[in-house]
């Protein structure tokens, strides 16, 4: 193996290189920490794919049903901001209307509800049919958003305009997020807004402690890579092996061997492998039972079976969460890869083909996130670029993993549930296939969130490194010879 | 029930309008502007006419005409500058004929003619009516006079004839005395005798209009001092007065006289809750609601939105919502609005032939009293009639008619239909023409279900009811309606009213009485001598035979600008030069003061006497040419929508002259006249092509020889051989020049456009790139091709339109080759989208009604049996596919639902729809382009065939479900390894799977788009769709794609492992 050079950053604000030497493995030998992991994603997964009652199912109970899981949140957020403050000098408490189209009177009230905002620049299936046809395979455009966009607030009763302090074009509400409005309705249906309210993160469950201290010097640490892209030629082998060496502590310093022991669990959230454009579907009439998948792309399963084994069978547990390019179902939640696309790894167990969105336990420290789509989806509602990390902060927020799905990401027609609804608090919520790696904290103290961005490997050569004691973070580089 | 005082909400109405608002307060937002106080002797009153009709009552003194007994009173129904409602009383003008006098009459004898009369009225009344007019005096006959005029008909040198002018008391004594006259009468003791009679045929109110100078829908002028406020009012109008007609002062429509009123225009709309199967029966099922819209003319929104539901509604944004738990309160409430709005204009879809009538006829049987009082006039009811209605132009349509005195029924669907050729009449099609909007379309058998629910399934009704009202509103903006449909009544001269309940004729016939007025000429009553049906035939326009073919150059068009009014104008045609060939030699007139026409038809030229018809066809047409320069002039939009409005009913009526002359069932038919001007147009063909052949030649210096390749009617197509099209427009322009001056003024040859590259078809039939400047096309611009043809399905014109979109803009023949085959491979293989294969049809009447046995009857039949919930009724549109069916199945048989086509599989007949559907059009534009077009139907695209297997039926009885492989199908255990695949494809089960998750995926984006459209269609996130509008291109669509994907990811969810 030729030179190789592993970074380190710590965070975002050191911004020094350091330059790691490398160093033979002959060390006492490291033990890596153990934590209980545990997968908390029941409600994302779908074991024969077709809904209980199948796709004769719309869409509209998936928004009543997320109202009505997050409307209590809504309402308490609503009272803690303004009717504690309005009440200094004011008698009366500002009512919460219970239906939005009951704010009509011209008096100062709250309405919960859910955001649509209406876009011209979303693809629109009519608009497309009036030239013959609409196409399955839509471009995605950068945003959405227009100069004419429209935000409105609606539940059961119908929509209400939203006016005032809420500029389509500027503030982060998003289709499906469920907020608090205070201000004055209309008769003629409009809302005039003077202040609005997220619902705010959920509480931390009850077992949702920070992970005890293990017994070894260094804190646990959770690996996060994105994006490796196998089977596309953005995928720089080299670098990739260089990865896996680490993770498995083949190469760096002692340091950084240390480090690799202090490892307790990898994530590839999405992209593990890409796959080439679909072919045109008019292509020349099938001759039935002929397979005709061309090899590329089993080709980069292939590659990637061998990269994730050479890690998991070092002991390493590894979750791989696939994003909707990968064999697997389109709409949200995307399901586990099939073990036939694996066939080195399946058999190890702590290798993990899991659901798209996922949720996971590390000695109680909650884990959640995606692979990404739903958060660039979101940042499509916004007119000008806005931070990914702020916007999935505001996911948080909201409550919800992708608000929204269904309206211009697609998801299952639930019934029953609204399964995106981020019921319980995680320590670290992430989002893969971001452009550039990115973090913040949302609270304070033992209530702190650790909101991160997942930068594409195959891109930027990086991964991220979370400390879980400390709730830090930081991107690791890993280069070929220059 | 107990008396409702005007001002007080009716008992057991709740109202839930803004928090701020009131009963009262609405009621007062619904009325008219409060009157100030008037004083007739110093304000004059201005009021635009919105209709004009008369009664009949006891003369009045101090007014002209019959001093005693009934006399007409003319009403005219107006709208101030400022909003107010008028109606004008105006007496004193009496009905009047006349007739031919008896050989050897005196002026002496006119009163005993006047007598005769009199008592022939009085003898021929019936017991009750002769009781009445002996009565009063018995003066049915006012006066008779002998008086000098000239008829239309025909020239003759001597210029006037004697004719007898009678005055009536009331116009219904002129038909009577016309039968009288007619059918032999002795007048003056010379004996028996059957007489001409003119003018006695035109409508009372069209009469006064004429004489007065009054033009539909103009403004009036009531002068301080001469007209008596009404104290006894007899109207709902504010300001209500009696004038004598003498007075009646009428504006030309210019200047300020051309604005339009602030008219106050309704548009409503209603929801019955209907029984399952059934079409509501107003005798059975009751209206639920009634949402009711109030907008002024020329304001952007609707000033009121208001809906009226039976038992409690949830409030809607923007939109007063009053409950009842009575029908009978709504509907009174209903009436009462009605009234207190009082609108000029009552619009909405349909309303004429359903809302309306259904609105009467549950008024009636619920006894609800005074409803039908929708009217201006107190005390008169709006009752529902039967009536037919025929003309040429729209053909017989069996329809009803309301009186609602004094407002326009202006019924969007009824002008829709009279204005434009579309594929569809659906309000939902219509928007998305229109207004580029998918409509939600509720089916209503769910309209029941809402109507059970609760307060907020019945809002959800009421916001649908209240978008159907709000849309005809919103296409009557979109379209000018208003503005065209008044401006064609003052160019023509007839009321609003009768544009849309009366023919083309009435149009023609009336500028025609107010030229010959002017110039004392008189119109003689004839009978139609030529049943309908009966059509004396007269040789039509000529067609140049095309030469077929694609052309890539430059094609110019020639057109004769309004060929048929110039031809009339050039050549003097009219009723009053036509020289009869009985009098021809009588007349002796010199040869150049008389124009012989191609037919063999005679008429003067006009320096012996200029006709009246290219009079009339001068003043359209300048009259357009000024409207058209001030168009281009206007900065202000709502100038620009009169002038625009104009200008379209200036044309319209000059064009309209010709057919009046040849409409034999009219009222005044001349074939001399019409087949003398479409002779002179073949001949003006024949002349350009000869002219424009001869001249642009090689032996003349040109460079090529220039082709006329096609010309019909009023154009002609040249090929000048150039491929450069600025040279194309050059030549093109320099021969209309050159042309134009062979014939005589004002025809005129105008050069307009270039087609390049040209597809010509057939006759009638081509396509083109259309250029009028050289610098970049225009569009694409087709004749008689397959687009608005109802019996043909999406797919035909979506095929031919881009066929033609491959040859005409990307030039490509071999690409629209391939695309073709490409299709017909796709509907063979069954990957046609089931909505591009939908045809419809109207089921007009019941199945016993149709004569033979047709597919979507008998569909509509089947239907009915599966589940009569869902089955269309009568006046529905039955969307149907063809399908596969047993060997000597009648083509009727073949018809199925496409919603049951979709849920049971059922295999397409396909070679139905390539044969009957794809073929004919597709042959006619690839014939004049490729060798063997039939090639495109035959060959290794069409080898592949898929047929769905059906899920019902026939051998599927007998089938028994084994477990195959997913890929190759072979019978496999189903148990231990073998679940999913054989052994032989097992090592392919990456590939496969992946094959498969590939078709699910697509089906799944696909279902995610179209079901998120709908919801974004309706307009609301949290409640079901129930959108059943199949007119929607994505109705069926969404549909297929549940069963689709249900289908691939049961595949799909057999590779799954239990442990993973």
């Amino acid at each position: 193996m030729g030179v190789s050079f592993m970074q380190a950053l710590e965070g975002q604000a050191v911004k020094k290189r350091n330059r790691l030497s490398i160093t033979s493995c002959r060390n006492a030998p490291l033990t890596r920490l153990d934590v209980a992991y545990k997968a908390l994603n029941t409600r994302f997964l779908n074991p024969k794919r077709v809904a209980p009652t199948g796709y004769s199912q719309q869409f509209f109970l998936i928004y009543s049903n997320r109202l009505k899981a997050i409307r209590p949140a809504a309402v308490a957020a609503a009272h803690k901001k303004w009717n504690s403050t309005l009440n200094q000098g004011k008698s009366a408490n500002v009512a919460i209307v219970d239906r939005v189209l009951d704010a009509r009177d011209n008096l100062l009230c709250i309405a919960v509800g859910t955001i649509f905002k209406q876009m011209k620049g979303k693809p629109d299936v009519l608009l497309e049919m009036s030239g013959g046809s609409f196409s399955v395979q839509q471009e995605k455009k950068r945003t959405y958003a227009g100069n004419d966009d429209v935000l409105m607030l609606e539940d059961d009763s119908g929509r209400v305009l939203l006016k005032g302090i809420v500029d389509p074009s500027s503030c982060p509400l998003i289709t499906g997020m469920i907020v608090a409005v205070l201000g004055c309705g209309t008769p003629s249906g409009d809302f005039i807004v003077d202040d609005f309210v997220f619902p705010g993160p959920p509480p931390f469950s009850t077992t949702s402690i920070p992970p005890r201290m293990p017994a070894s010097k260094s804190a646990p640490h959770l690996v996060f890579v994105s994006g490796l892209g196998f089977g596309h030629s953005a995928c720089d082998e080299f670098v990739t092996s260089l990865l896996s060496d680490f993770l498995c502590g083949r190469v760096g310093s002692s340091g950084d061997h240390a480090l690799a022991a202090s490892v307790v669990h990898v994530v590839i959230a999405g992209s593990g492998c890409l796959c080439p454009p679909p072919r045109p579907t008019n292509a020349p009439a099938a001759l039935s039972h002929r397979v005709r998948t061309t090899s590329s792309l089993l080709q980069g399963f292939a590659q990637l079976d061998e990269w994730i084994y050479s890690i998991v069978s070092s002991g390493l547990s590894l979750d791989l969460i696939p994003s909707s390019s990968d064999p697997t179902n389109h709409n949200l939640p995307n399901q586990p890869i099939h073990p036939s696309f694996f066939p080195c790894s399946a058999a190890i167990a702590h290798f993990r083909c899991v659901t798209n969105p996922y949720s996971f336990s590390l000695d109680g420290f909650r884990v959640t996130g995606t692979s990404g789509e739903p958060l660039q989806d979101s940042l499509r509602y916004q007119l000008a670029p806005c931070s990914p990390a702020t916007m999935l902060s505001l996911h948080l927020q909201a409550q919800h993993l992708a608000p929204s799905a269904p309206d211009t990401i697609p998801c299952c027609p639930f019934t029953s549930t609204d399964p995106f609804v981020i019921t319980s608090r995680p320590r670290v919520i992430f989002a893969g296939d971001c452009v550039a790696f990115e973090s913040l904290v949302v609270g304070e103290g033992t209530e702190k969130t650790l909101v991160l961005c997942v930068p594409q490997f195959s891109k930027t050569h990086s991964a991220v490194l979370v400390n879980l004691q400390e709730l830090t973070c930081r991107q690791i580089f890993f280069s070929g010879p220059c | 029930p107990p008396p409702v005082s005007e001002d007080s909400a009716p008992t057991g109405m709740t109202f839930s309008g803004d928090g701020a608002c009131d009963f009262k307060m609405i009621q007062n937002m619904w009325k008219r502007p409060p009157l100030p106080a008037m004083n007739p002797a110093t304000d004059a009153i201005h009021l635009q006419s919105i209709d004009i009709d008369y009664y009949v009552a006891q003369a009045q003194s101090g007014y002209l005409g019959a001093q005693s007994g009934e006399v007409p009173v003319v009403r005219i129904f107006g709208v101030t500058n400022d909003g107010h409602s008028v109606a004008a009383h105006v007496h004193g003008f009496s009905p009047y004929f006349y007739f031919d006098t008896p050989p050897g009459f005196v002026a002496a004898k006119c009163g005993i003619v006047r007598k005769a009369l009199n008592d022939a009225l009085i003898t021929r009344a019936s017991g009750e009516a002769r009781d009445k007019f002996l009565r009063h005096g018995a003066e049915l006959v006012l006066r008779v006079e002998l008086v000098t005029k000239r008829s239309i008909m025909f020239y003759s040198d001597n210029d006037s004839i004697s004719v007898l002018k009678v005055t009536t008391a009331s116009p219904a004594h002129v038909p009577t005395l016309r039968g009288i006259l007619e059918r032999g009468f002795d007048v003056d003791g010379s004996g028996n005798r059957m007489f001409q009679t003119y003018e006695s045929n035109i409508l009372f109110a069209l009469r006064f209009m004429v004489d007065c100078q009054i033009m539909g829908a103009s403004w009036l002028t009531l002068p301080a001092g001469t007209y008596k406020m009404k104290t006894q009012k007899a109207t709902r109008c504010q300001i209500e007065v009696d004038i004598g007609f003498q007075h009646v002062l009428a504006h030309k429509p210019e200047g300020e006289w051309q604005k339009l009123p602030p008219l106050r225009i309704l548009s409503f709309d209603i929801e019955c809750a209907g029984r399952k199967g059934v079409f509501p029966d107003a005798s059975v099922d009751p209206v639920i609601q009634i949402a009711t819209l109030l907008t002024i003319q020329g304001q952007q929104k609707p000033l009121v939105r208001t809906v009226l539901t039976l038992k409690e509604c949830a409030p809607i944004a923007g939109a007063h919502v009053m409950s009842f738990d009575k029908e009978e309160d709504l509907l009174r409430m209903w009436s009462r609005l009605f009234g207190e709005v009082d609108p000029d204009f009552v619009t909405g879809y349909n309303i004429v032939n359903f809302d309306l009538p259904y609105l009467l006829n549950r008024a009636k049987a619920l006894k609800v009293k005074d409803f039908g009082a929708l009217g201006r006039v107190t005390g008169r009811m709006s009752v529902v009639r039967d009536s037919t209605f025929s003309s040429k132009q729209v053909g017989t349509r069996e329809s009803k008619e309301i009186n609602i005195e004094g407002r326009v029924q202006f019924d969007l669907l009824q002008v829709l239909q009279r204005d434009y050729k579309l594929r569809s009449y659906s309000l939902n099609s219509v928007s998305a023409h229109f207004l580029g909007e998918q409509k939600e379309d509720v089916h209503y058998s769910s309209i029941t279900d809402l109507q059970n629910g609760d307060a907020q399934t019945r809002r959800r009704l009421a916001v649908y009811c209240l978008k159907d009202a709000l849309l005809p509103q919103r296409l009557l903006d979109k379209l000018m309606c208003i503005y065209n449909y008044t401006e064609m009544a003052r160019v023509t001269g007839v009321p609003t009213t009768y544009l849309l309940t009366k023919g083309q004729q009435v149009k023609v016939i009336t500028q025609l009485y107010r030229k010959a007025n002017q110039q004392g000429m008189i119109i003689p009553c004839v009978k139609a001598t030529v049943t309908a049906g009966d059509d004396v035939a007269y040789e039509g326009a000529t067609v140049i035979d095309p030469i077929k073919g694609f052309y890539d150059v430059p094609i110019a068009t020639l057109d004769f600008a309004s060929l048929y009014p110039s031809i009339m104008m050039a050549h003097n045609l009219c009723y009053s030069t036509l020289v009869p060939k009985s009098s021809l030699g009588r007349l002796s007139l010199p040869a150049d003061a008389l124009t012989r026409t191609p037919s063999g038809d005679v008429f003067v030229k006009p320096s012996v006497r200029k006709g009246l018809l290219p009079e009339i066809l001068e003043e359209l047409l300048g009259a357009r040419k000024r409207a058209k320069a001030d168009l281009k002039k206007a900065t202000d939009p709502f100038e620009k929508a009169v002038l625009d409005g104009r200008q379209l009913a200036l044309k319209i009526s000059a064009n309209s002259v010709y057919g009046f002359t040849g409409a034999t069932v009219g009222k005044l038919a001349c074939l001399e006249i019409a087949s003398s001007v479409t002779a002179f147009g073949r001949q003006m063909i024949d002349q350009t092509k000869l002219c424009v052949e001869q001249r642009y030649t090689i032996a003349n210096g040109y460079v090529h020889n220039a082709v006329v390749v096609y010309g019909d009617t009023d154009s002609v197509m040249v090929k000048f051989g150039t491929t450069e099209i600025g040279e194309a427009m050059n030549l093109g322009r320099d021969a209309a020049d050159f042309v134009s001056q062979t014939f005589l003024k004002p025809i005129k040859l105008e050069f307009e456009k270039c087609y390049f590259p040209y597809l010509l078809m057939n006759k009638k039939r081509y396509a083109g790139m259309l250029w009028t400047n050289a610098d970049k096309p225009d569009k694409m611009d087709t004749k008689g091709i397959e687009t608005v043809r109802r019996d043909n399905c999406p797919l035909v014109s979506n095929m031919i339109q881009t066929c033609l979109n491959k040859i005409l803009i990307d030039r490509s023949l071999e690409d629209a080759k391939q695309y073709a085959k490409q299709v017909i491979s796709d509907l063979l293989q069954n990957k046609i989208d089931l909505s591009m294969l939908v045809i419809s049809k109207a089921l007009t009447k019941n199945k016993d009604a149709y004569d033979a046995k047709q597919a979507h009857v008998e569909l509509a039949e089947r239907m009915r049996k599966r589940d009569p919930g869902s089955a269309p009724g009568i006046g529905d549109r039955v969307a149907y596919v063809i399908i596969k069916a047993g060997k000597g199945a009648r083509g009727y048989e073949k018809s199925e639902d496409p919603i049951f086509v979709l849920e049971h599989n059922i295999p397409i007949d396909t070679e139905h729809y390539l044969e009957h559907q794809l073929k004919q059009p597709l042959l006619r534009i690839f014939e004049p382009i490729m060798e063997d077009p039939k090639t495109l139907f035959t060959g290794e695209h069409t080898r592949s065939i898929h047929k769905s297997t059906p899920s019902t039926g026939g051998i599927m009885k007998f089938a028994k479900k084994v477990a195959s492989c997913v890929n190759c199908k072979t019978t496999i255990s189903g148990t231990g390894d073998e679940t999913v695949l054989c052994h032989h494809c097992k090592p392919l089960e990456a590939d496969i799977l992946m094959q498969k998750l590939q078709e699910a995926n697509e089906l799944e984006t696909k279902f995610s788009r179209l079901w998120t459209q709908c919801q974004r269609c309706q307009g609301n996130l949290h409640q079901e769709v129930l959108c059943a509008a199949r007119d929607c291109p994505i109705f069926y669509m969404r549909k297929k794609v549940q069963k689709d994907l249900n289908d691939a990811l049961t595949v799909v969810g057999r590779f799954d492992v239990d442990e993973w």
